[in-house]
């Protein structure tokens, strides 16, 4: 199979694959692994899904994550906002090196401390050169007659953004480690994402 | 009272004072006034996505809290809430580069205010060369907040923390009320 970069593909077969996803984060010397997962480790972000479609997850607001009055800071929202929306465009573009260009976040209603947090990105445009990713915001509403049986059904948007990539940049081998990670987490979730081989086959399994 | 908490904020009543991402990322004021909120950072792993640059979500966050920042302080001290927030992503700033932020107000109104947040990096080709510094613009962002919200106690750390730092830097803001209105 052609590839652009025939080094990175050899490399890439079963068994390294397999070594890379046990290796702990920090323990390898001498190599720094750029996953770009660090600072969702830092806010207890969960993912929920990973595949083409769909990007999302959750977390509570915290203290790390609200600003002094006490509700959840809109940078973390847009912050939160990019990395899905250019994970989901990864995805989408076979691995290709992809950058955004240009973030809107409207926010919309305050989150507060301990309140738990939906996040979803869709993608609104997959082209060759650009795509567009919706991503939105949501929190479960508290109802007065909350059950304690039945989750609550009702969810009110805090923001929406809208973040516009470039695709089909050539990519380089130091984007390896992140896109690995993205592969499990879609395995986790029963999502089966197109190996990163960069040989041209579009995913055909979704 | 806040008084001297040290660098941790005091979590006792569970609201953070803002600065634990900016901690984070390893952020140094530059300046805080009413007229210029700015700082600096170096891009490292952490702070960066799988390529090797800046985490556009860095620069978005960046522009968010400085602009809000600044709203608060010229708006003295009032809650103030953003609204709505655009980021152009004009170029990488690879790890190892040194970001300065910069946000000054385009318009202060009652109501609503509108900061302009740049983002630059040094240029490496022209500093080697010659005396002056050339800078490449890696991100644009605007922020739209809107002012006016009733103040509560809960913001005073974080208050107090800017006053602190504006000091350092030879600026007095307007001081905080010790009485709720």
């Amino acid at each position: 199979m052609a590839s652009v970069n025939s080094r990175s593909f050899e490399s890439l077969k079963e068994e390294n694959v397999e070594a890379g996803l046990r290796k702990p984060p920090e323990s390898t010397e001498g190599r720094v692994v750029i996953d770009g997962l660090d600072v969702l480790h830092f806010i207890d972000f969960k993912w929920d899904a990973v595949s083409t479609q769909e990007l999302c997850g959750h977390f509570t607001v915290t203290a790390k994550t609200c600003q002094p009055f006490g509700v959840l800071h809109g940078g973390i929202t847009a912050f939160l906002a990019e990395t899905l929306a250019s994970m989901g465009a990864q995805v989408n573009a076979n691995w290709a090196r992809v950058a955004g260009i240009d973030l809107n976040v409207n926010h919309l209603l305050p989150v507060a401390l301990g309140d738990e947090l939906i996040v979803k990105a869709t993608p609104l445009r997959v082209g060759k050169r650009v795509q567009v990713w919706d991503v939105k915001f949501t929190t479960p509403v508290k109802s007065p007659t909350s059950s304690t049986a039945s989750s609550p059904k009702e969810f009110a948007t805090t923001a929406v953004a809208r973040l516009t990539l470039l695709v089909g940049l050539p990519a380089p081998e130091k984007a390896r480690d992140g896109n690995e990670k993205l592969i499990a987490i879609a395995k986790a979730k029963n999502v089966e994402l197109p190996p990163d081989e960069r040989s041209g086959i579009m995913p055909s399994k979704l | 009272m806040g008084g001297e908490d040290g660098e941790k904020g005091d979590l006792a009543d569970g609201v953070g004072d803002g600065f634990d991402v900016l901690n984070f990322i390893d952020f140094h004021w530059d300046m805080v006034s009413p007229s210029e909120m700015s700082g600096r950072f170096v891009v490292k792993p952490k702070s960066s996505q799988p390529f090797g640059v800046l985490h556009g979500g860095i620069t978005a966050f960046l522009a968010e809290t400085l602009a809000s920042l600044g709203a608060q302080i010229v708006s003295r001290w009032a809650r103030v809430a953003g609204i709505d927030l655009t980021v152009s992503h004009l170029q990488s700033a690879p790890v190892g580069s040194e970001v300065i932020a910069k946000a000054v107000p385009l318009r202060v109104g009652k109501r609503v205010q509108v900061w302009d947040v740049t983002f630059t990096t040094l240029n490496k080709k022209a500093s080697s060369s010659n005396e002056e510094q050339q800078f490449t613009t890696v991100a644009v962002a605007r922020l739209s907040v809107i002012v006016g919200l009733p103040d509560p106690e809960t913001g005073r750390k974080g208050n107090e923390k800017l006053i602190a730092i504006a000091r350092e830097k030879n600026v007095e803001l307007f001081p905080l009320m010790n009485s709720k209105l």
